[in-house]
């Protein structure tokens, strides 16, 4: 009986479900995503620490520029458009920042192994791009705790990583 | 974003200010991040005039300091915005670009009131979400907002719901 079976669902020459094109949507409109770990880095060169803190790094840019969601207000209210202000307006390339280029920008000792790095001050970001009179500037800045500018070094390795 | 952050119009208040503005986002290395720290930052914060913060820390806070966060929009030594504490574990890998995570839209108030009008509701008749969700700590959902969540359908292409915020 089950040799007779013939379902909608499936194909029984080709063994395999018909729905599954339905399931995926079309390739174009796959989010991807582009995995944090790239080949193009060297990862013995960085301490753990470094790496663990260039991947939170992005991920706090990438969160801060998913706030504004500027892609919903293209989507639905083109003719409105001037009446929203990305607020925390971050490049793309700076949520794709390179290993390499995260430790030259903040750590002391970059790329050496063994040496915890020290995040000393992240300045970016930007203004305003609309005309809405607001008369704050938004602006994101990210630093490390014990940068000597901001706060007096207190103890310069960071506690519970690995040499 | 201005306009998802502005409250929206009351008879007194015909020119609500947009609740958004500069944000200070701190990385904390210490080993345990307690009420001192929490205070410092917030101090921090509110001297130097940035509306909200975002504190990351190695390793999480301690209980009081949580008991103080919680509080921390109605305090006056805090920031206006309020301040936000990731610990670093849950910001290692962007959760919204998993493919099992639909689409969270913010809506702004307006939106909010055009929604509950065309379907009649009032906004407790949303479902809800609360505010400790791992996506709503990521677009750092206030109480009261809506989301809309678009899922993908087999049936219907796209799908949307909608989250009040609690």
């Amino acid at each position: 009986m089950h040799d007779n079976f013939s379902n909608i669902f499936f194909d029984k020459r080709r063994c395999q479900p018909l729905f599954v094109y339905l399931s995926l949507p079309p390739p174009t409109l796959r989010r991807t995503y582009t995995c944090a770990a790239t080949m193009a880095d060297d990862r013995s060169n960085y301490t753990p620490d470094m790496i663990r803190m260039w991947r939170v790094y992005r991920t706090v840019k990438e969160m801060c520029k998913d706030r504004v969601s500027s892609r919903y207000v293209q989507a639905h209210s083109r003719s409105d458009t001037n009446n929203y202000i990305q607020g925390y307006e971050i490049l793309e390339e700076e949520c794709q920042i390179s290993l390499s280029e995260f430790s030259s920008k903040f750590g002391l000792e970059s790329g050496a192994p063994k040496s915890v790095p020290t995040i000393s001050m992240a300045q970016s970001l930007v203004g305003l791009t609309a005309s809405q009179p607001l008369a704050a500037q938004l602006l994101v800045q990210a630093f490390r705790r014990h940068d000597p500018k901001v706060h007096p070094p207190k103890d310069q390795t960071r506690p519970g990583s690995r040499p | 974003m201005i306009r998802k952050y502005t409250p929206p119009k009351t008879k007194p208040d015909q020119d609500p200010v947009p609740e958004i503005g500069p944000i200070w986002i701190e990385f904390n290395s210490d080993d345990n991040v307690g009420l001192k720290q929490l205070r410092d930052y917030m101090i921090h914060l509110s001297s130097e005039n940035y509306y909200s913060g975002i504190m990351i820390t190695a390793k999480s806070m301690t209980g009081m300091a949580l008991r103080l966060l919680r509080g921390a929009s109605g305090m006056s030594e805090g920031p206006k915005g309020g301040v936000e504490v990731f610990v670093e574990q849950d910001l290692l890998v962007n959760i919204t670009k998993h493919e099992l995570v639909p689409t969270h839209v913010l809506l702004s108030s307006e939106e909010k009131a055009q929604l509950l009008k065309r379907y009649r509701l009032k906004e407790t008749q949303l479902p809800r979400i609360q505010v400790t969700d791992p996506v709503a700590k990521y677009y750092g959902l206030r109480r009261g907002q809506v989301v809309k969540i678009i899922r993908r359908s087999e049936t219907a292409g796209r799908y949307a719901s909608y989250r009040w915020a609690i």
